[in-house]
C-alpha cells in the first residue's frame, strides 16, 4: 500500500479520537498553545488549523467553558471543560472501552 | 510591516462573517507564543525568515480563516442527490422543449437548421443556463438551511421498484430515436395537416382521411414517447407509475397502428412521376404496410416486456 493511502488511514483513525484526547486533555485548564503542545507531548501532534476551531465548536456545543485572562506578558484565552464536558466526556470514555475491547476480540478471533 | 500584523490582517480580509469576534486575538497570541517557544529555544529572537516559517507552519490567511466559519459548501450532501436529479429533469426538460421549438419551426419553414450541427451547438447555451438556474435555486436554499423540503420519505412497505437492465436502457435510446425519426418523417415528409394527400415532385399519393385525423394525435404521441423515454435514460428504476406510462403509450400506439394499418390498403397513387420505378407505385399501399407492421412488431414487443415488468412488482 502506498504512504500517501496509509497516511490518510492513519488520519481518519486520529481524526475520530481527537475529541475525546481534547476533551481529556482539557480537565486541567490550557489556553490553544498549551493545549497543542500538552498534546504533542503525549504523541498527539495536531496541527492549528484543525485543534483551535475544534475547540472554538466544543465550547459552542457547551462542553468547553473558556475565559481571557492575563498570563505573564499577554492575554490569553484559556480553556476547561464544562460539566456537560465532564459527561460527555464520561460517555466518550466508556465508548472508547467498548471500542476497544470489540476491536480486541476482532483482533484475537482474526489471529487465534 | 510586521509580518505577523500583515498576516493577521490578511486573515481578517478572509474571515467568514460567522467566526467569533475573537479569532484574530487568540491567533495573534498563539503566534506570539510560537515566537516565545522560539526565543527560549534558541537563544535569540526570531528573524523575519523564522517567523515567515512559523506562519508557513500555521497556514495560509486563506485556509487558516476558512476553518473559523461554518462548514462552507454550495449544496451540501442532504440537497446534494436532489440537485443531481433535478439537473437531469431540468437538462430532459430543455432537451425536449429546444427539440419541439426547433422541429416547429423547421416544419413552419422559419430555419432549416433542425438536428444540424448548428442546432446541437444552440444546445449548449439552455443547457447551461438548465444547470446554473438550478445550481442557484439549490445554492440559496442550502444557505437559507431549507434542507428539509425534500426530507427523505422513503417507506420500504410502501415503493417497490425494479432496477433497470441495460437493455431497457438500449430500448429507450432506441425508441427515442425512432420516434425521433418518424416524428421528422410525419411531419416533414408525410405531413398530413391540411389534408391526406402525400406529395414528392409529381409523385402524389392518396392516403385515407383517417391519416389526416391522426396528424396531431400521432404528433403529440410521438412526443409523450420521446418524453417518456428521454426521462427513462436519466433513471435507474421502474415503478408501477412509470410501468402505468409505459403500457399506456404502448396501447395507444397499438391502436393508432392498427388504425393506420387497416386503412392502408386504401392508399393510391394520383400523380405519378416519371422518373419512379413502376414497381413502388403499384406496391405502394404494401410498402407502407410493411412499414407499419414492423413498427406494430416492435410496439408489441415493448408490450410484452412492461407487462411482464409490472406483474414482477
Amino acid at each position: 500500500m502506498e504512504t500517501e493511502q496509509l497516511d490518510k488511514l492513519k488520519q481518519e483513525l486520529r481524526r475520530g479520537v481527537l475529541v475525546l484526547a481534547v476533551l481529556m486533555q482539557l480537565r486541567r485548564e490550557h489556553y490553544g498553545y498549551s493545549l497543542r503542545k500538552s498534546l504533542s507531548d503525549v504523541g498527539l501532534e495536531i496541527d492549528e488549523g484543525t485543534l483551535y476551531p475544534l475547540v472554538r465548536r466544543l465550547e459552542k456545543q457547551g462542553l468547553l467553558e473558556s475565559e481571557w485572562r492575563e498570563d505573564g506578558k499577554r492575554k490569553k484565552r484559556f480553556y476547561r471543560l464544562s460539566p456537560s464536558g465532564y459527561i460527555a466526556l464520561e460517555a466518550m470514555q466508556t465508548e472508547w472501552q467498548n471500542l476497544n475491547q470489540n476491536i480486541e476480540i476482532i483482533y484475537q478471533g482474526e489471529t487465534s | 510591516m510586521n509580518l505577523v500584523q500583515n498576516y493577521l490582517e490578511q486573515v481578517n480580509a478572509w474571515l467568514p462573517d460567522s467566526a467569533d469576534s475573537d479569532v484574530l486575538q487568540e491567533l495573534e497570541s498563539t503566534i506570539e507564543e510560537h515566537l516565545d517557544a522560539f526565543e527560549e529555544e534558541n537563544g535569540k529572537p526570531a528573524t523575519d525568515q523564522d517567523i515567515a516559517d512559523i506562519l508557513r507552519g500555521i497556514g495560509s490567511p486563506k485556509t487558516v480563516a476558512s476553518r473559523f466559519g461554518k462548514q462552507q459548501y454550495l449544496i451540501g450532501p442532504e440537497l446534494y442527490p436532489i440537485w443531481r436529479y433535478s439537473v437531469r429533469i431540468a437538462l430532459t426538460l430543455m432537451l425536449i422543449l429546444f427539440f419541439i421549438n426547433g422541429l416547429l419551426r423547421y416544419v413552419s419553414g422559419i430555419n432549416d437548421i433542425f438536428l444540424s450541427a448548428e442546432w446541437f451547438m444552440g444546445l449548449l447555451q439552455p443547457g447551461l443556463v438548465a444547470v446554473a438556474l438550478t445550481t442557484i435555486i439549490f445554492g440559496l436554499m442550502e444557505r437559507q438551511g431549507k434542507t428539509d423540503y425534500f426530507k427523505d420519505s422513503w417507506d420500504p412497505l410502501k415503493q417497490f421498484s425494479v432496477k433497470q437492465s441495460k437493455s431497457d436502457q438500449q430500448d429507450a435510446v432506441t425508441n427515442v430515436i425512432g420516434d425521433v425519426l418518424f416524428l421528422i418523417i410525419w411531419n416533414r415528409w408525410l405531413d398530413f395537416s391540411q389534408d391526406a394527400v402525400y406529395r414528392l415532385d409529381s409523385l402524389t399519393v392518396q392516403f385515407h382521411d383517417i391519416y389526416h385525423l391522426l396528424f396531431w394525435p400521432v404528433n403529440l404521441l410521438l412526443l409523450c414517447s420521446i418524453g417518456f423515454y428521454g426521462w427513462q435514460l436519466f433513471t435507474q428504476f421502474w415503478r408501477k407509475s412509470t410501468l402505468i406510462a409505459a403500457l399506456a403509450i404502448d396501447c395507444v400506439s397499438l391502436v393508432v397502428l392498427v388504425v393506420m394499418l387497416l386503412h392502408v390498403d386504401q392508399t393510391q397513387v394520383i400523380g405519378l412521376s416519371d422518373n419512379l420505378d413502376a414497381r413502388i407505385t403499384e406496391n405502394i399501399g404494401l410498402i407502407f404496410k410493411v412499414s407499419f407492421v414492423v413498427i406494430l412488431g416492435f410496439t408489441l414487443m415493448d408490450l410484452r416486456h412492461h407487462i411482464k415488468l409490472f406483474k414482477s412488482l
